[in-house]
């Protein structure tokens, strides 16, 4: 192997290259602390609470106990706003527990309730809760 | 200081060029992943197609008429297919407009022995779309094509 000078550095140009280094990994451990710190990526629904909704005479009902579920599922609070698209049943609905503080998750589902005249109708359910 | 006229530092100078290289992958990486989870949220074109072409409703829910016999979606679609009912057209759309979050958003076409009716406006490359094929009570198929802009 020859030695030489050729791949020397100069002073400038290692100043250069540090600063660039410096810079370009900064930028990188940001992203990544920003990108760990979003801890509701791991929240999700429980969305057995949806069995509990069902219509009768017209009328959309909640007939499940909204405490229990929170407790269960660990969450801080749920709040769920239920509405019938089309108005032939006049009835939104809202079914809420706990305070919606923290790390949030939000969602909409589109589920079809049975009603105890033998239809079926879809429920638009939008839902947020909180740990 | 005066800066050195030779082209010694060039090394160092690429090392930094390479390790931006190799960041901006790593960047990107990270970028796709969380796109990726953002896909994951909401409604997509099959979800809301499945939940309502299983639903039942009263004919006089929908439609003009004052008969509370039952019928499924497929039915009463299939009907409003043929004769162009306004009605069904309007609940379609409030249905698609909370469904989808973003009123107009979609474009739901059925087609039913060569008559189509088409409800929603949108345009362009869809981000969902589903095509399902229901077998009509009074014989035939409802081709419904949902998609989600």
């Amino acid at each position: 192997m020859r030695f030489d000078k050729k791949g020397d550095i100069g002073f400038p140009e290692a100043m250069m290259s540090v600063m660039i280094v410096t810079v370009v990994l900064t930028l990188f451990l940001g992203a990544f602390v920003l990108n760990s710190n979003n801890s509701s990526d791991d929240l999700t629904f429980n969305e057995e609470i949806i069995n509990d909704f069902s219509i009768e005479c017209s009328e959309l009902k909640y007939n499940g106990d909204t405490e229990a579920y929170v407790q269960k599922n660990g969450y801080t609070g749920v709040s769920i706003l239920c509405t019938v698209p089309g108005g032939f049943i006049d009835c939104d609905l809202t079914v809420s527990c706990g305070t919606l503080d923290g790390s949030m998750f939000s969602d909409r589902y589109l589920v079809t309730i049975k009603a105890d005249d033998g239809r079926s109708i879809p429920v638009l359910f939008e839902v947020a809760v909180c740990v | 200081m005066r800066l050195r006229k030779d082209r010694k530092g060039i090394t160092g100078v690429m090392d930094a060029m390479i390790f931006i290289t190799i960041m901006m992958i790593v960047f990107a990486g990270m970028y796709a992943i969380n796109t990726d989870h953002d896909d994951d949220i909401g409604l997509d074109a099959s979800d809301i197609s499945e939940q309502i072409l299983s639903s039942k409703f009263s004919l006089c829910d929908i439609t003009d008429s004052e008969d509370t016999v039952l019928v499924s979606a497929p039915d009463l679609f299939a009907a409003s297919v043929i004769s162009g009912d306004q009605l069904t057209i309007e609940y379609l759309t409030d249905l698609l407009d909370a469904a989808s979050g973003l009123p107009g958003s979609y474009k739901m076409t059925l087609t039913y022995k060569d008559h189509t009716m088409t409800v929603g406006n949108g345009d362009g490359t869809p981000v969902s779309k589903c095509t399902k094929s229901t077998t009509v009570t009074y014989g035939d198929q409802l081709i419904t094509v949902l998609e989600l802009f």
